[in-house]
Formats: structure tokens, sequence, C-alpha cells
């Protein structure tokens, strides 16, 4: 069973990284919401798991509190990710950044692949003796440095501005990932976990999403720039 | 007594908070709301000068740190310094906004409903920023700092235009991605002293100062840059402001001199706590930190000269004074420290009172661009005394506010020996004067436009809460200005709490 739980976090892992690229490509924002609404699922059962293979109680806690604000509130909520992606038109996103998006993930995947198996990555970040003997932690924190390097991209690349928000939920997934696979054992990673759950901020950039649509009947971030130097 | 009054510190936030959710409560009634939103600031500003009076210290002294809840809240001398900056500008900012926001009101860009939704974020502001001074956790404080944004964000939307919803939409997502990197900082900070020192969590403020030595030093360097993006979009500096030209410049003029006034000192405030930590033992973070400074003084400043809306020239004056800032804080020396804090508190009263300025003119005229208005001193002549005070307290003339901070802060570079920040710096410090007077004129003297000379020459300036707002912050210019050893006290035990924080 405790040999089991590694595979399986980095199973989760994977699975995290399939719903945000899916999340991405899907044209439906509602759809979208769903796998984001998936990706807090796996992000929940992983907090578990790491609970369990590392008898840490307080990761329990913070999954309860993931599981709450991210599965719950935050797609199904009232003015969360379904409440908007209904009340938005489809995107209209210029092929092009989508196709940069994706040979953008090709690249830093493969990159990262190389870096992680050459180096052990986890070595060249964190030295210390605590990650030293955890092999296996190296390749699931390439995937957790991927996916907050994709939510950049998504920032950088998309301009309907609900695909904007799901880049920043991506990046504080890869965030999250990267604690998690660091340190689990440890009080204080619980801690920031729970305290950097920016769930207030998300609704507000929805709330102003929802507005710049229902006034301004835009969806394209670059057409509403009238604010210029 | 000092136990006594440490145990007060937990109120601060609280205050204002109930103060907001009584407000919501209150209806229409203008006097009540008048006297919830003081007594929602007032005893906060009240119990700053109290916690003031204990932690100022005298020079040489060691530095007094308060304590509550186990250390869950602590209060040092620069905590005191922005406590106080922050409870008197909002309490400064609120009285203004009383008589504006009807005016606005009136004129049907706010509804009823919009006027008490601002005062109730007016005042969960003022409790989040007092809530992040006093948290000794950094991710208290960052919690608190996302508070502050969503507020802000929506307090910049608040008249529902295209603009300023464009503006509200581009400040919530730069600021959340700067957040997103103070994190990622913290992350890494908390996973290399969680092995380095068990015990040390890296994460409380007032045990971070052992963090720099610790740490290996390319660790040590990601994590200065990832706070040095962070705190640097909080604080609007180059390149990261994108956000700050749009929300000065769209939101509502009191809002305005918040933003410029308290918000981006909070990307000082996080930067002297943490940043500045790095600096003492990484020169190449000092110099990152004046290289990122220069430039931010050169690109605002020439950014200011061409705008012809007068809210942007001060926005992106803005950019380049939070630079000068930043520069002093980065520097990591008791000079450039304590310049930084002082020219926080001179750049809070004089771009606050610039602001409060222009919203007087918007109040009367209606208008912004610099080419519509014109001889406007002979019909509102307080406003224009103030603007010019003012503007010669941004351009650093000897005996306003702004000469002895930005001196301090120039000197403090010159001491450090960085030629190239120091010549850009008192460049800088010329183009702002030459800025700052030139659109003083352009508004204020020479020949009236033709809405000016349309206003009835015996008309009411402005309401009188409006007015005495403006007269005491330039009043406050002046005092400084003349007599800058009045905040001495202040800003040495702040300057000293900071530097005690790297030696222990």
């Amino acid at each position: 069973m405790e040999l089991a739980i590694p595979h399986i976090v980095f199973v989760l892992t994977v699975a995290v990284i399939a719903l945000s690229v899916m999340a991405m490509l899907t044209a439906s924002l509602e759809r979208a919401s769903y796998c984001m609404a998936g990706v807090a699922v796996v992000m929940t059962a992983a907090y578990v798991l790491y609970g369990v293979a590392v008898g840490n109680r307080y990761l329990y806690g913070w999954a309860a509190i993931y599981a709450v604000t991210r599965i719950w509130l935050l797609p199904f909520f009232r003015g969360g990710l379904l409440y908007t992606a209904r009340r938005m038109p489809s995107p209209d996103v210029p092929k092009a950044s989508v196709w940069g998006t994706m040979i953008f993930a090709v690249v830093a995947f493969v990159v990262l692949l190389v870096f992680s198996v050459k180096y052990t990555l986890v070595l060249v970040v964190s030295p210390g003796p605590l990650a030293q003997p955890a092999g296996e932690v190296s390749l699931n924190l390439l995937l957790a440095v991927f996916l907050i390097l994709y939510g950049i991209m998504v920032l950088l690349t998309h301009r309907h501005p609900f695909r904007m928000v799901l880049g920043i939920l991506l990046m504080e997934a890869g965030i999250h990932l990267s604690l998690v696979h660091f340190v689990p054992g440890l009080l204080g990673m619980v801690q920031i976990g729970i305290f950097s759950n920016f769930v207030g901020s998300v609704f507000v950039v929805l709330y102003i999403n929802r507005m710049i649509v229902e006034r301004l009947k835009v969806t394209d971030t670059f057409k509403l720039s009238d604010l210029k130097y | 007594m000092t136990k006594e009054i440490s145990q007060l510190l937990p109120w601060l936030p609280f205050i204002p908070l109930a103060a907001s959710l009584i407000f919501l409560l209150a209806g229409n009634h203008r006097l009540a709301r008048k006297i919830i939103f003081a007594l929602g600031t007032l005893p906060g500003l009240a119990l700053g000068f109290v916690l003031a009076s204990v932690v100022i210290t005298p020079a040489g002294a060691d530095p007094v740190v308060l304590t509550a809840w186990d250390e869950f809240f602590c209060a040092d001398g620069v905590s005191v310094l922005m406590m106080l900056c922050t409870f008197f500008f909002v309490f400064a900012v609120g009285v203004y906004s009383f008589p504006y926001l009807r005016r606005q009101h009136e004129d049907g860009r706010v509804t009823e409903r919009g006027v008490r939704i601002y005062f109730f974020l007016l005042l969960v502001f003022c409790s989040s920023l007092a809530w992040m001074v006093i948290s000794n956790n950094l991710l208290v404080m960052f919690v608190a700092v996302e508070g502050s944004t969503i507020v802000t964000a929506l307090l910049v939307a608040l008249y529902r235009t295209r603009a300023s919803l464009e503006a509200a939409f581009k400040y919530n997502l730069l600021l959340v991605m700067a957040i997103m990197f103070a994190l990622m900082g913290t992350v890494l900070i908390f996973v290399e002293m969680s092995e380095r020192a068990p015990g040390l969590t890296g994460i409380h403020l007032l045990e971070i100062g052992r963090v720099a030595t610790l740490i290996p030093a390319h660790i040590a360097l990601t994590v200065a840059a990832l706070f040095i993006c962070a705190f640097g979009t909080k604080g609007g500096m180059f390149p990261f402001h994108a956000w700050l030209p749009d929300a000065h410049s769209e939101a509502p003029e009191p809002v305005s001199a918040l933003l410029s006034g308290v918000v981006i000192t909070i990307g000082a405030y996080c930067l002297v706590r943490i940043v500045a930590l790095f600096t003492p033992h990484y020169q190449s973070v000092v110099l990152l930190v004046a290289a990122m400074a220069s430039i931010s003084i050169l690109v605002g400043i020439l950014m200011a000269i061409v705008q012809d809306d007068l809210k942007r020239l001060l926005a992106y004056s803005t950019i380049s004074q939070i630079a000068y800032i930043f520069e002093g804080i980065g520097l990591g020396t008791y000079l450039g420290i304590y310049g930084g804090l002082f020219h926080a508190f001179t750049h809070l009263l004089a771009k606050g009172l610039l602001f409060f300025c222009a919203g007087a003119i918007v109040y009367r005229l209606g208008i912004r661009r610099i080419s519509e208005l014109g001889g406007l001193s002979r019909k509102m002549p307080v406003t224009a005394v103030c603007f010019f005070i003012a503007s010669f307290s941004m351009g650093s003339v000897p005996f306003f506010a702004g000469f002895m901070s930005k001196y301090t802060i120039i000197l403090a570079v010159g001491n450090s020996r960085i030629w190239r920040a120091l010549g850009i710096s008192a460049i800088g410090g010329l183009l702002t004067l030459a800025c700052m007077v030139w659109a003083a004129y352009r508004v204020f003297w020479g020949a009236e436009s033709e809405k000016v000379r349309a206003l009835e020459p015996g008309g009411r300036e402005m309401p009188g809460a409006m007015m005495a707002t403006m007269v005491t912050v330039a009043a406050l210019i002046v005092v400084v200005g003349v007599y800058p050893a009045v905040l001495y006290p202040l800003l040495d035990s702040a300057t000293r709490s900071i530097l005690a924080v790297f030696s222990l």
C-alpha cells in the first residue's frame, strides 16, 4: 500500500495536468468550468493521499477546505465559474494563441523533462536533506512547475477574460502542488496552502468579467483597450 | 503598561470592520453614516498615537516590539508608522468623499446603493490594511494584501464605465498574479527554512531576518526576484506598472488619492519587511532594485510630462515617485530605509492632495483635461494654492515636505556609491519639478479657457468638508517641510526596527 501511494500521486498529478490542458482547449466555457472542478477533485485526492503517506493529519484539513472552496464554491456557487460561463458568449479566442499555448506546452514539458532527468530538479531547487531521499518527488515537482508555467502562458496568450481567470487558477494549482510535493509532512505547508486560497479574488475577477460582458458586450480583452498611455 | 497596550493590537482591524458592517445597516441617514465612519477610523488613529508613544525609543536604544495573541500580532516602529498613515488618510478620504459622492450621486454617476457600498468598502480597506501591518505572519499579511486588492478593485470599478471596468479588470488580474509570485517566494523560503533550520518557518516576520543568511545564494536571489516582481507590481514600479495609470485615472478621485497615497505604500511596506532583508548580504539585489527604480523614475516622469489628462499625469508621476521609495528601501542602509519611509509619508500627503485638487476641479467643472482648463486660480484660489503646495513638495522644493525625503534618498544612494542611480534620481527630481509646475501653470494660470470663463465668479469653490481636508493636508506638507525633525522619532524607530530584524 505504502509503495503504491507515490505512484498514485504521480498519476493524480498527471491527471491534474491533463484536466488543465482540457480546460484550456475545450471551446465551451461550461465544460472548462467542469474541468476545473475535476482538477480540484484530483488535487483534493492528492492531499488526502499525501496525508495518509506521510501521516500529516493537517493535510486532511487542507483537503477539506480545498474541497469546499474549489469543488463546490468556486465552480457551482452563484457568481462562480459556471454561473459566469453561462453568462458569457462562447470564446472568440484567435487560433494563433491556442496554437502558441500548445507549442509552448510541448516545448516546456520536453525542456523540463530533460532538465529533470539530467539534474534532478528537486535537488537544484532545494538541495536540502529532506528533498534528497524523495527521488520520485522530482518528477511530480516537474509537473507542478510545468503547471505554473502553463498558467502564466495562458495568462499571456489568451484574450478571453474567462480563460485568463482559468490561467490564474492553474498557476495557483501549480504552486499548491509544488508545495505539497516539496514538504508534505509539515504543518506550516498546510498553513501556506490554506491561507493562499485566492477564492475571493477569483470571485471578484469573475464579477468584473460579467460586468464587462453585460455592459460592454466584449469578450476580447484586446478590444477592451480604451486606456492607452 | 506596555503589555496592556499591546493587548489593544487585535482591536485595530476589528474596529473598522465592525463599523463597515454597521454602515451597511445604517440606511440613508447622512449624519449616522458620518458618525459611523468617524467611529470606524478615529479610534484606530488614536490607538496608533498611543502605540507610537510606546514604540518610539531614544536613538541607540533597542527597538520596542509589541506582541499579542502569542505573537500572532506584532507592532514595531514601521507598523505604527503605516498604521498612522492608513487611518489618517482613510479618515481624510472619507471626510472628502461625503460631499464628493453626493454630487456624483446627483449627477447620476453612482447610485445610492453605490455610495453606501463605497463607504463600506473604504472601511473594509482600512481594516485589511490594519490587519496587514500588525500581522506577524507572512501568509496572513498576504491574505490582507489580497483583501485590500479585492476592495480597491471594486472601488476602481465604482462608476461601471467601460474605462473603469477595464481598469479594475487589469488591476485585479495583475495584482493576483503579483500575490502568486509572492506566494512562490514564500514557498521557497518555507521549504528551505524547514530543511536548514527546523523550528524556524521563515513565515514569521520577527524571525524572517535569519532567512537571508541561512539559505543558499541562488535560492535567496530567486526569492528576492520573485518578491521584487510581486511588490513591484503592487507598488506600480516599471515594468509592472500597467495597472497603475488606468486604475488611478478611472477611479473616483478620492479613491485615486487612496491608491496613490496608501495602496502603493503597501508595496513599499512589504518590500521593507522582506526584500530589504536580502540587501545587506546580496549586492546584486541592491543593484537590481536600483536599476529598476532608475528606469521607473525616468519612464514615469517622461510619460507624465506628455499627458493631457490631469489624473493620468498624476498617476504616471506616482510611478516615478514610488521608484524613489523602492530605491531607498532597496539599499538596505539606515539612511536608505529612513529616506524611503520618509518619502512614502511625504508622497502620501502630496499626491493625496494633488488628487484631492483634481477632484475639486472635477467637482466644479466636470472636466480634467489640462488643455480644457486654464486660468482657474481666480475661480478656485484655495485649490490653486493647495495644488502648488503639493506640486512644490513633489518637485522637492526646499521648505516643502518632499524636499527632505527625496534629498535623504539621494544622499543614501550617493553613500552607497551607485553613481548612475544617483544621477538619474537627481535628474528625475528636476523633471518632476518641471512637470508639476508646468501642469500647475497650465491649469491655474494663463488665459481662462471657455469652460472656466463660464463659471460664475462668486460661485462656491467646493463644500467645506472637501476644503477642510485639502487645507489640513496642505498644512501638514508645509509643517513637515519647514520642520522635518517632527517626524524623526517615529521614522528613526521604524528604521531601527527594520535594521534590528536584519541582525537577528
